[in-house]
């Protein structure tokens, strides 16, 4: 074991630059005046709001949970104020929030059964479509988030290990199987890719 | 499936409606307006008496630093034998390559749950420390290396500056809900990170720029490889078992 590399010292330096950091004069973020909350979650709705809300759908299969979902992600964001590097990253941030909210909904066992999406893929008469979103939905949540990320974000496994917070080979391994998954379900009528 | 996916998904999208009503849920949230008080309170005598004993201390804690420092110098370079020992096992966080020698069906990271270790808390006696690490300034003009001070939770929250670590770090310790295990708030003097009581605590100690959270040890600091900025970096090794 560790135990003993591992151990906490008192360190003087450490005390002094923890104690420096610490005060006034650090650099620090300000704290969001009210206008600077509204500016911000307009932002993000309209920079990631449809995303997050797909992504979130790939998981409850209902409007109305999806909604809360975005809503909580966008609260997180404001309430942490993360600072990054690139949109990339800021995106990739708020997908592994909102699936984590997503998968906490789940857990709760709290789930609307209503699949808006499911009846309006039907109301249009595009069965074919509602067989796949049926095909979809039967996947464990596993392979479903990463087909979801792949196929409708366009992220590369590297950005899906990333989100998800897996190892990328995880990540390609459950593409495969999901893919897999889906062609047995779908009786391979549809191309891959 | 790529066009067709395409085509059931845009069949979702944010409407008017649901856009003013998130946008009117989270402009009267009373949790987000809440940090405009700490602004208020940040300030006061107290905090101004107590930055002006920290700058005392500081004159003392320098004389000592210096003996400190010295005896750093003869222990020679502890910190190259932490990471030797791990070296051969690392993997970055942001998905990066994968060295170690474990198929991927038997061992999937996202499936590891970041439980403490109660039998080694029981043995060296810090069951109950919770700790944060704190990156701080480049050390004795090293700039390759971040200093790290890891910080006792005392009253529920501490001070942290570095946001993106932060970021990173409650990634790694609450895979689920920042909003229920650890809530992050922006205040004057930084990000104040709160641990509710009554969730899974972490035991973090630290070596150097070594950082073990439970049974994971990471190394935080710049990374020649990929040239990331100082802070965004953040290694992970396996510990064996």
């Amino acid at each position: 074991m560790t135990g003993s590399i591992f151990s906490i010292r008192f360190n003087p330096i450490v005390f002094l630059l923890s104690a420096v950091f610490m005060s006034d004069a650090a650099p620090v973020k300000s704290v969001p005046a009210a206008e600077d909350v509204s500016l911000t979650a307009v932002r993000l709705m309209d920079t990631y709001g449809k995303h997050i809300l797909r992504f979130a759908y790939s998981y409850v299969h209902n409007m109305e949970d999806a909604e809360d979902i975005l809503q909580e992600t966008l609260i997180s964001y404001i309430r942490t104020a993360p600072v990054f590097e690139n949109e990339k990253h800021e995106k990739s941030w708020l997908f592994t929030v909102a699936a984590n909210h997503s998968k906490n909904k789940i857990k709760s066992n709290n789930i609307r059964r209503a699949d808006e999406l499911n009846e309006e893929l039907i109301a249009e008469k595009k069965e074919d479509l509602s067989f796949i979103w049926d095909a979809v939905k039967q996947l464990p949540d596993d392979y479903r988030e990463v087909i979801h990320l792949f196929y409708e974000e366009d992220f590369t496994t590297a950005q899906i290990a990333e989100v998800l917070k897996r190892r990328e080979s995880t990540v390609r391994s459950q593409l495969k199987r999901g893919r897999d998954k889906l062609k047995v379900i779908l009786k391979e009528s549809y191309d891959f890719g | 499936m790529d066009n067709k996916y395409h085509e059931i998904m845009s069949h979702i999208d944010v409407n008017d409606e649901m856009r003013e009503r998130i946008l009117n849920n989270i402009q009267s949230d009373a949790s987000l307006n809440s940090n405009k008080k700490a602004k208020v309170t940040g300030f006061n005598k107290a905090r101004i008496s107590s930055i002006l004993g920290i700058v005392a201390a500081a004159g003392i804690v320098l004389a000592v630093g210096g003996v400190f420092l010295s005896k750093a110098a003869l222990s020679g370079s502890k910190s190259a034998s932490t990471e030797k020992k791990y070296e051969d096992n690392v993997e970055m966080v942001t998905g990066g390559v994968v060295s170690d020698s474990q198929s991927e069906d038997s061992y999937d990271f996202a499936a590891e749950t970041i439980a403490p270790d109660a039998n080694a808390a029981e043995e060296d006696g810090t069951a109950d420390d919770r700790y944060f690490l704190c990156p701080g300034a480049a050390l004795a003009g090293d700039t390759d290396k971040l200093s790290v001070t890891v910080t006792k939770i005392q009253y529920g929250n501490k001070v942290i500056f570095d946001s993106v670590s932060i970021q990173e770090f409650v990634s790694i310790l609450n895979e689920y809900d920042l909003s229920e295990d650890v809530d992050a708030q922006v205040s004057p003097d930084g990000m104040v990170i709160t641990v509710f009581q009554d969730r899974v605590s972490h035991r973090l100690t630290i070596d150097g720029d070594h950082i073990k959270i439970d049974d994971m040890v990471y190394l935080i600091g710049y990374d020649h490889d990929t040239q990331n900025d100082m802070g965004s970096t953040l290694s992970k090794y396996f510990v064996s078992h």
